[in-house]
């Protein structure tokens, strides 16, 4: 804070040139949010006169669309907010130029997140660290990807699932099975493979059997669509019995996703009770109402239609949960709201929060967490 | 103290076969991977790395087959295996509060000397509580007579005889890593300990859990599990050939050890015996009462009590 104030007070005694001057040597020698404590400063400056500059970030509980400060006449803009420590954002910027605006990355911050729509910009404040186990780990032993078809009857078409199998997979024995919704996502965005990897090297989990599917019409799909549903319980999964070593246990079933994909997940323990003893739910777009009508649109009815009928009668589900999600998102009240119900219940859920959005990176990072809670190795008394 | 080939991890690159060589080996091998559980029988790339002949001692299989040759024994095992592990949840209970007072005084910011000296009486508190973890594993085993050979019970006799047999003959006993509780577990179940005791004379190599299990105390250790930290605790005596040495296989990825505050304790909470850290390619010899490393370079490491961790070179 005290740089951008200093440097705002040099612009404003200095002439224009030397103003400049100023800023390109401040833009050089910092990292950028500029981030102290609890006060971010967010800072624009591309070398070029714009118009309005706004901060577009996905913080629930802030305007989405906030206003940056020029400073003084030069083409800088900057906007200091408070965020919670420990904290992670993606943004990006919103520059009016020649009557019109482009949403850009931060060019004065190489940092990155990715997700199916292209990437965006990151500010982690204080106390929040990139997991170790998101990287390759030196010494691990990687799994092995294998693909097969689906031709579904229910869809209609045909659907690829891949399979990740741990290193030490053996066709005559039997392991548990997660069945991941939006599954290229989680590889691509999550990291989810090197996770896998990492974690089951370290025994923190225990060596399971990973189906990655992935939608078509994914929102339509997955907004608790009964045909998803039994898409993965009555096709997906006898698929994966038939040609992997699977425990028969339910109780050693789990599925897994993010979103629309935590909706499907849940919708499909709920529509199959008994099949899948394990859910891994992370920001689950779970809208519901106890009067009147949502402001979600028409693709969440039947998620709102879901979620109420859920809540008459939670106890259906018939699994051990691992929830989470971001304190940044909309969907922190829904998520917050079905707890109690849950575990009043009776069912075993275990729940997390981050100050993070609705994002690939917020989920990648608690994969630990559910994975561990869901599927746990000997990590305490294995040493190979 | 027995012929010992003491060993880093296996994986991914095993270094036993030498150390054999030099120790002379010129027996056929006994092979104990019941550590490995499922995967016991798993064993054609060590036998292959060490290329001599070997034989597997089935102790995880057989284990299984007590189970329906011999259940009331088994079931008995088993219970007195429940209170054990019991004793451990109860134990920790001490065990924790002792160690976060010792974390504690480290952050106190008063008076330094009197809080070094409080350090050193929460100091001896963890040690007592973990000598007492020991004394009172020996005294629920005592509570067990019945279980202190079971091997000798008719229905199981000839698997210790085949354990006898096979080290009678043998070169050298490999002990695998794997799962220390179920590898000590099934050591002990069936007399391996007691028929190596007829051979004194026997190179017994070991490596990860395997080297675990041959110190006269085992401790199980990982900082940084995914609830929060944790500290290493012990988990019972080992079979007391390898004294006054604290194993710790894969230290490098299991402990915090560039917190010189939690590698210090670690060293003085089991002085005099010697914490050593072997990654993949160690190989320990005892040398003028020294643990040298004479493997791959910066693989073992002794921590200091002063917080320092010191290579074995």
């Amino acid at each position: 804070m005290k740089a951008i104030f200093e440097l705002a007070r040099r612009v404003e005694a200095s002439g224009p040139r030397q103003a400049r001057a100023a800023v390109a040597a401040f833009v050089g020698n910092q990292i950028f949010p500029l981030v102290e404590g609890r006060q971010a400063v967010f800072v624009f400056y591309d070398g070029h006169a714009a118009d309005a500059v706004y901060l577009i970030h996905w913080v629930f509980g802030l305007e989405s669309r906030l206003p940056l400060i020029q400073l003084g006449a030069t083409q800088a803009w900057y906007l200091p907010v408070e965020l919670p420590t420990g904290g992670r954002v993606e943004y990006k910027y919103e520059v009016h130029r020649e009557g019109g605006r482009t949403l850009v990355r931060d060019p004065l911050n190489p940092r990155r997140a990715f997700d199916p729509f292209g990437s965006n910009s990151v500010c982690p404040m204080p106390g929040y660290e990139e997991p170790f186990w998101v990287q390759p780990e030196p010494g691990v032993r990687p799994g092995t990807m294998t693909s097969f078809s689906i031709d579904s009857a229910v869809w209609g078409d045909r659907r690829d699932v891949e399979v990740w199998l741990p290193n030490e997979y053996k066709a005559h024995k039997r392991y548990p099975l997660l069945i991941v919704h939006d599954g290229r996502d989680y590889l691509q965005y999550a990291s989810m493979r090197t996770v896998l990897e990492n974690l089951i090297q370290r025994h923190e989990v225990a060596p399971l059997v990973v189906a990655f599917t992935s939608g078509h019409v994914r929102n339509a799909e997955y907004a608790a669509n009964p045909k998803q549903a039994d898409f993965i319980a009555l096709e997906v999964l006898p698929a994966l019995q038939s040609r992997f070593g699977l425990s028969d246990d339910p109780a050693e079933r789990g599925l897994m996703g993010a979103s629309f994909g935590g909706v499907t997940s849940l919708f499909t323990a709920w529509r199959h009770p008994g099949v899948f003893g394990q859910l891994l739910l992370q920001s689950g777009s779970f809208v519901f109402t106890d009067v009147g009508h949502h402001d979600r649109g028409p693709m969440f009815d039947p998620i709102v239609a879901f979620v109420n009928a859920l809540r008459a009668d939670p106890g259906r589900v018939d699994a051990r949960i691992f929830q989470s999600c971001g304190t940044f998102e909309s969907l922190i009240v829904f998520n917050r709201s079905l707890l109690p119900l849950l575990r009043d219940a009776g069912l075993d859920v275990r729940y997390r929060e981050a100050a993070d959005g609705h994002n690939w990176i917020a989920w990648r990072d608690q994969l630990r967490a559910g994975l561990t809670h869901l599927f746990p190795g000997h990590l305490w008394m294995i040493y190979d | 103290m027995r012929p010992l080939v003491l060993l880093g991890p296996q994986r991914p690159d095993p270094n036993l076969r030498g150390p054999l060589d030099e120790a002379g080996c010129d027996g056929p091998c006994v092979l104990i991977t019941a550590g490995w559980r499922g995967d016991e029988a798993e064993d054609a790339a060590l036998r292959s790395h060490i290329g001599r002949p070997a034989t597997a001692l089935p102790l995880y299989r057989w284990f299984e087959a007590a189970s329906v040759d011999a259940p009331d024994v088994a079931a008995s095992w088993t219970r007195r295996q429940e209170r054990l592990r019991a004793l451990k949840r109860v134990h920790r209970l001490r065990l924790t509060p002792a160690l976060e007072a010792w974390s504690e005084l480290v952050r106190a910011e008063d008076d330094r000397a009197i809080v070094d000296r409080e350090l050193e009486r929460a100091l001896r508190a963890v040690r007592q509580v973990d000598t007492d973890l020991l004394e009172e594993t020996a005294a629920i085993e005592a509570e067990h007579s019945e279980l202190a050979r079971p091997w000798e019970d008719a229905r199981l006799r000839s698997r210790h005889e085949a354990v006898c047999e096979a080290l009678d003959g043998a070169g050298a006993l490999l002990i695998a890593g794997g799962h220390v509780g179920v590898l000590m577990n099934r050591i002990r179940f069936f007399g391996v300990d007691v028929a190596a005791a007829a051979r004194p004379d026997l190179l017994v190599a070991a490596w990860s859990a395997g080297l675990m299990a041959l110190t006269d105390r085992i401790v199980l250790f990982y900082d940084d599990p995914p609830e929060g930290a944790a500290w290493p605790e012990v988990f019972g005596p080992g079979l007391g050939w390898l004294p006054g040495l604290v194993a710790l296989p894969h230290a490098r990825r299991r402990l915090r050890l560039s917190e010189p505050g939690r590698v210090g304790l670690l060293a003085r909470r089991f002085h005099p015996a010697v914490c050593v850290g072997l990654e993949n390619g160690a190989h320990l010899v005892l040398k003028d009462d020294r643990w040298v490393n004479v493997g791959v370079t910066e693989t073992a490491f002794q921590l200091d009590g002063s917080g320092a961790v010191r290579g074995l070179s």
